[in-house]
């Protein structure tokens, strides 16, 4: 468990000290079929760098997921930043990043949802499809980590030339 | 912008001392013979009980002086069924804020006795929980269900029941004693043995006993029990159930 943690940090690390050269190309909404959002998902999308090789994404998701009666139901806003590696069509898509929950009955709770997966995102179209096994790592009181997996439809709201 | 690419790296380093944090007493007794009426068991804050779940105003707590184990005293609890509009009937007392961490071995013994003949289906008498930041309080429940004790589950998975064949009714009208015995983990490492007037009557082992957390229906277990609820905890039958409840201890033996 303590080398996942350490991986993730290295990940979180390399990902943060990236971020240079800033870019706006397409902005994309995507609907998550389980995944990093517990049941599933809707996303926001857009682009942070672009390389040749390797694209950065910001994502911003809401989901929710009842609980009971006392508890309310759970408001899941997850923030993932991706990173998109391939030159081509069939991209690797690692992802990491942080998940808040929020109840209606006003508790809260952060987890780390962490994303690796095989995205096709053929060029001159505007869809992507991504296959993620997408584990949730909480980390705040106890170190456990949930074995998870999502399939992702994304389609592109602007295409710049 | 920038702001929200740090808010991905710091909490990942604020993971706390949790041992330290909800440090709590591993041990707990009581023969109610110190009490003179039901509000004394929740003074001192914690010292002794820490508050009662009476969910229906019919329902009743009191200290009783006339059907006991000991002492002269006992705790009595009725509670009417469930209506499925009101949620659960509950009638019970609740000590939080202990500590029973993964690896231990917890040992709980009461004395119940459980009134009149009317059929006990479902009826809770005991809970060992903990309490989570996001989720209903999942712990391990025994659980009268055709009259026959077993152990329920407050998270995903199967109940603990007694051999087929071999199958023994909870003595009604009379004082019986139950002791159950769980080794904690969150993994299928742990094991529960209860026993009903020193017969073995429930014993799995390879089982998971703590709860984890469940994408983001469940959040914030933390590999220990901290609460225990004793009196009826649920009433699901369909009728209205009295118990009485004596000589509580519960410990940390291994």
């Amino acid at each position: 468990m303590e080398s996942k943690f350490s991986f993730l940090c290295f990940l979180s690390c390399l990902f943060a000290f990236t971020n240079a050269g800033f870019a706006q190309q397409g902005k994309y909404i995507s609907v998550e079929l389980a995944g990093s959002g517990g049941f599933g998902s809707f996303n926001y999308e857009h682009p942070i760098l672009c390389k040749q090789t390797v694209t950065l994404n910001m994502r911003y998701g809401f989901s929710m997921a009842p609980i009971d009666k006392q508890n309310g139901t759970n408001l899941i806003f997850p923030i993932l930043l991706h990173g998109l590696i391939g030159r081509r069509a069939h991209q690797l898509d690692l992802a990491i990043g942080q998940a808040i929950s929020i109840t209606t009955k006003g508790s809260f709770f952060l987890s780390a949802p962490l994303a690796c997966g095989y995205r096709y995102q053929p060029a001159n179209k505007r869809f992507f499809i991504r296959l993620s096994y997408t584990p949730i790592l909480s980390y705040l009181i106890d170190v456990q980590w949930q074995h998870w997996a999502g399939i992702t439809y994304g389609f592109k709201l602007n295409q710049k030339k | 912008m920038k702001t929200s690419y740090l808010f991905l790296l710091i909490p990942l380093q604020i993971a706390c001392n949790k041992e330290k944090l909800f440090d709590g007493p591993n041990n707990y007794a009581d023969d109610f013979s110190s009490y003179d009426n039901i509000n004394e068991l929740i003074e001192n804050e914690n010292e002794n009980w820490s508050f009662f779940q009476k969910t229906y105003a019919s329902n009743v707590l009191s200290i009783d002086t006339n059907i006991y184990h000991s002492a002269g005293k006992s705790f009595k609890s009725y509670a009417m069924p469930t209506a499925e509009a009101f949620g659960a009937s509950k009638a019970s007392i609740n000590k939080q804020f202990m500590a029973f961490w993964a690896n231990e071995t917890v040992l709980i013994e009461a004395w119940y006795y459980i009134e009149d003949t009317a059929s006990a289906n479902w009826l809770f008498l005991f809970d060992l929980e903990e309490k989570t930041n996001i989720g209903a309080g999942p712990g391990m429940r025994l659980a009268m269900v055709n009259n026959q004790l077993r152990v329920e589950h407050k998270y995903p998975n199967p109940d603990i029941l007694q051999l087929e064949g071999s199958e023994i009714n909870v003595p009604r009208n009379q004082w019986v004693n139950i002791k159950m015995a769980v080794k904690l983990s969150q993994e299928k490492s742990g094991n529960v043995k209860v026993w009903q007037d020193d017969k073995l009557i429930l014993h799995q082992d390879k089982w998971q006993t703590l709860p984890k957390d469940i994408l983001y229906v469940l959040q914030g277990t933390k590999g220990m029990y901290s609460q225990i609820e004793f009196g009826v905890t649920a009433n699901s039958s369909e009728n209205a159930m009295t118990v009485y409840v004596d000589d509580i201890a519960i410990s940390v033996i291994d």
